[in-house]
């Protein structure tokens, strides 16, 4: 299947990623930056449905035509769920508008605060994980 | 493409999805409490299994906060910027997780207090593969700390108690079958346990040492030693988890932690944190909840270029 | 009582339960439950080389030769899935789900080289598995499938019985585990059918039937014997392999 080939390239891929700061999952500050908003629009590339966050990929066009393809992290897939989200709500080619904050690291990776469904559909998404994250749904 | 609902049908469309939303939000928040419920060690006057122990088999979470901050559960790890000015405008607090000694801090030694301070001041800014927190890994949260972070399932059977954590599970065993070797170090511990009245009294060893119990750095070492009591109340609603840390290495005298539980049932709000349960489809009218599958795998899977440095 | 008066009556009792059983057609001398189910409570674990490759093969260097434990000898796989195993063996060294550590996925736990525990209770089996100390829960309280597609490493398992045979319908894979060490494979649309009996009290016969449209031509099915670990005090070790990559970075011993 081509997506477990990709996601199997993408996990060989992680093996040589070099970044500072060394970090992981964890908490929204050590990771992400508040003061950093964004909204992005793009077309989904890939999923990585799994616990305790899904990732989707998606491709965004900037003003120059210019794309980049963002990684947005969503909260456990068991939150969503609940919430009534499910990973077929982002078939890949599907449009989707993404607002959230920008990685400390500058990186197009983000984490989703909500997300717009091509039928309208808007949602919470985050993954609500901790304080230093701006509050929508999230625990504290 | 093009927007299919007319106006009004869009706006309640859109209340009726972030309504759910808005109300788990509130859930969270309307599950957390600031007291602990005292629990008396006693009879047990409850349902049993046929083996006699006390059932309480369920679904359960926490009632305090999560792994924040051990000592503050409703602060924030102190790392984080501001991470003081989130106690701001709160009148009561819950009380730290240790309840012994009244000072509610681990009685650490100077340098095991040191290490403490020095994981939890950089843990949002992990410049070294130490300062990532475990349970970011994945790893298993350890026999207190799992806990504290999501909701978690009870089973029972003749001879054992399970626990079922997102972060892995424990096994008690009932049969007093001695310890596994020392030398077989184990993040969850190896458990053996007895039923006193209302009280599973466990006792852990072969601890690694490894895992942490909030992103604020605390830790045991390998040669501690874990006497813990559940202590479940006669409505079946609450327990008392209680731990008692025994550790020349790193303490200067034992500690006591104390974490409030309550029952999570088919009324208590689906909020994707204490309530991981869904409703099961069945042709009875008995309302029975279920959690899926729990694993945790994003320790070994690319998220989008923020990853561990390779050595 | 005396010996001979208390072997009589328990020959009498063995006669009426012999009898009283071959009238409801349910084995003798097998664990049951409360509820009179077989209990396969316990912990289980095969002596076959299934988790090394399914299909018959002969030693290699990573592996020690087996029989096979497919029905037919030979998964029945179409042609772009057949030319898909062969790459997933040239790679499996660093291919096998397996090195990840999490969890080897259904049924690929069953037969796997370490060993599973059992805990039965009416509503429900729990199965925890001592690699990547993974849990998958057989519902058996007549609860069906969740709405899907969620996407479950070890699907999602709701249990019937079968007179004495527990059947169990697992579907809502995320298609992400192999079925061995070989490159055997599936994808998300897998289905399998399991069955799990008694040959006697220390050993279950364990079937399962796979079907996946997206990879094999028809169903096909395969069974293994589960042996009971009898050694005393004998219990799962909590093996959560994943860790060990980076568990040398948080040692905490005194006077470091």
């Amino acid at each position: 299947m081509t997506r477990t080939t990709a996601l199997l390239g993408a996990v060989l891929t992680w093996a040589l990623i070099v970044t500072a700061p060394a970090s992981a999952h964890h908490s929204f500050a050590a990771e992400f930056d508040s003061n950093k908003p964004v909204e992005l629009k793009g077309v989904v590339t890939r999923l990585q449905w799994t616990n305790p966050h899904g990732w989707i990929y998606v491709d965004v066009k900037d003003a120059s035509g210019a794309v980049t393809n963002w990684a947005i992290e969503f909260g456990a897939p068991y939150s969503l769920l609940q919430k009534g989200l499910r990973k077929t709500d982002f078939p890949v080619g599907s449009e989707v508008v993404v607002k959230g904050f920008r990685a400390k690291t500058g990186k197009p990776v983000a984490n989703a605060r909500t997300v717009t469904l091509p039928d309208g559909r808007n949602f919470y998404a985050s993954s609500g994980d901790s304080p230093g994250a701006p509050s929508a749904g999230g625990e504290r | 493409m093009a927007n299919r609902y007319s106006g009004a049908t869009a706006i309640v469309a859109a209340m009726v999805v972030i309504a759910p939303a808005f109300a788990a939000a509130q859930g969270a928040q309307g599950w957390r409490e600031r007291t602990v419920v005292p629990i008396a060690s006693g009879e047990w006057t409850g349902p049993r299994l046929t083996d006699g122990q006390p059932d309480v088999q369920g679904h359960w979470s926490n009632t305090i906060g999560n792994h924040n901050n051990f000592t503050r559960p409703q602060g924030g790890d102190d790392g984080a910027p501001g991470g003081g000015a989130r106690d701001a405008g709160q009148t009561t607090r819950a009380p730290s997780r240790v309840s012994d000694p009244p000072d509610g801090q681990i009685p650490y030694q100077p340098w095991a207090r040191a290490r403490q301070e020095e994981f939890g001041s950089h843990l949002d800014d992990p410049t070294r593969p130490e300062y990532v927190e475990p349970l970011a890994r994945c790893a298993p949260a350890g026999p207190t700390k799992s806990f504290m972070w999501h909701g978690y399932e009870i089973r029972q059977y003749p001879g054992y108690v399970l626990f079922l954590f997102d972060s892995g599970t424990r096994i008690v065993h009932l049969d007093g079958k001695p310890h596994l070797a020392e030398n077989v170090k184990l993040w969850n511990g190896d458990s053996r346990g007895h039923w006193e009245g209302n009280t599973l009294v466990v006792d852990v060893a072969n601890n690694n040492s490894k895992w942490r119990f909030a992103r604020t750095g605390e830790f045991v070492s390998e040669h501690a030693t874990i006497q813990e009591r559940f202590i479940f109340d006669k409505a079946g609603e609450r327990f008392t988890y209680q731990a008692t840390y025994t550790d020349p290495a790193v303490l200067t005298r034992p500690f006591t932690v104390t974490i409030p539980n309550r029952r999570i049932t088919e009324k208590t709000p689906q909020d994707g944190w204490n309530n991981i349960t869904f409703p099961a489809i069945h042709s009875g009218t008995e309302p029975i909840i279920e959690a899926y599958e729990r694993t945790c795998v994003e320790n070994n899977g690319e998220h989008g270029g923020v990853a561990v440095e390779s050595k | 009582m005396r010996p001979r008066g208390l072997f009589t009556l328990m020959l009498a009792l063995s006669l009426l339960t012999m009898a009283s059983a071959s009238a409801q057609e349910k084995q003798a001398g097998i664990p049951r439950g409360a509820d009179g189910k077989p209990d396969f409570s316990g912990i289980w674990q095969t002596l076959t080389a299934a988790e090394y490759d399914l299909e018959p093969h002969s030693t290699r260097k990573d592996a020690p030769p087996g029989p096979g434990i497919v029905e037919g000898q030979f998964i029945p796989y179409r042609p772009e899935a057949l030319r898909q195993r062969t790459k997933n063996f040239e790679a499996r060294a660093t291919n096998d789900p397996r090195t990840k550590c999490f969890t080897l996925g259904t049924p690929r736990g069953i037969y796997s080289a370490e060993p599973f525990q059992i805990f039965q209770r009416s509503r429900d089996l729990t199965l925890v598995f001592q690699f990547g100390h993974s849990v998958r829960t057989i519902h058996t309280n007549e609860t069906r499938h969740p709405k899907g597609p969620i996407g479950f490493w070890l699907g999602d398992s709701r249990g019937r019985w079968d007179g004495d045979t527990l059947v169990v319908d697992v579907v809502d894979f995320n298609g992400e585990t192999w079925l061995d060490r070989a490159g055997n494979f599936h994808s998300d649309q897998l289905h399998v059918v399991e069955r799990w009996s008694f040959l006697d009290a220390n050993t279950i016969q364990y079937a399962a039937t796979l079907e996946d449209p997206a990879v094999y031509t028809r169903p096909w099915s395969l069974s293994v014997m589960l042996h009971r670990h009898r050694e005393p005090n004998f219990q799962l070790i909590e093996n959560y392999c994943y860790t060990l990559d980076y568990d040398r970075f948080y040692p905490v011993s005194s006077g470091q």
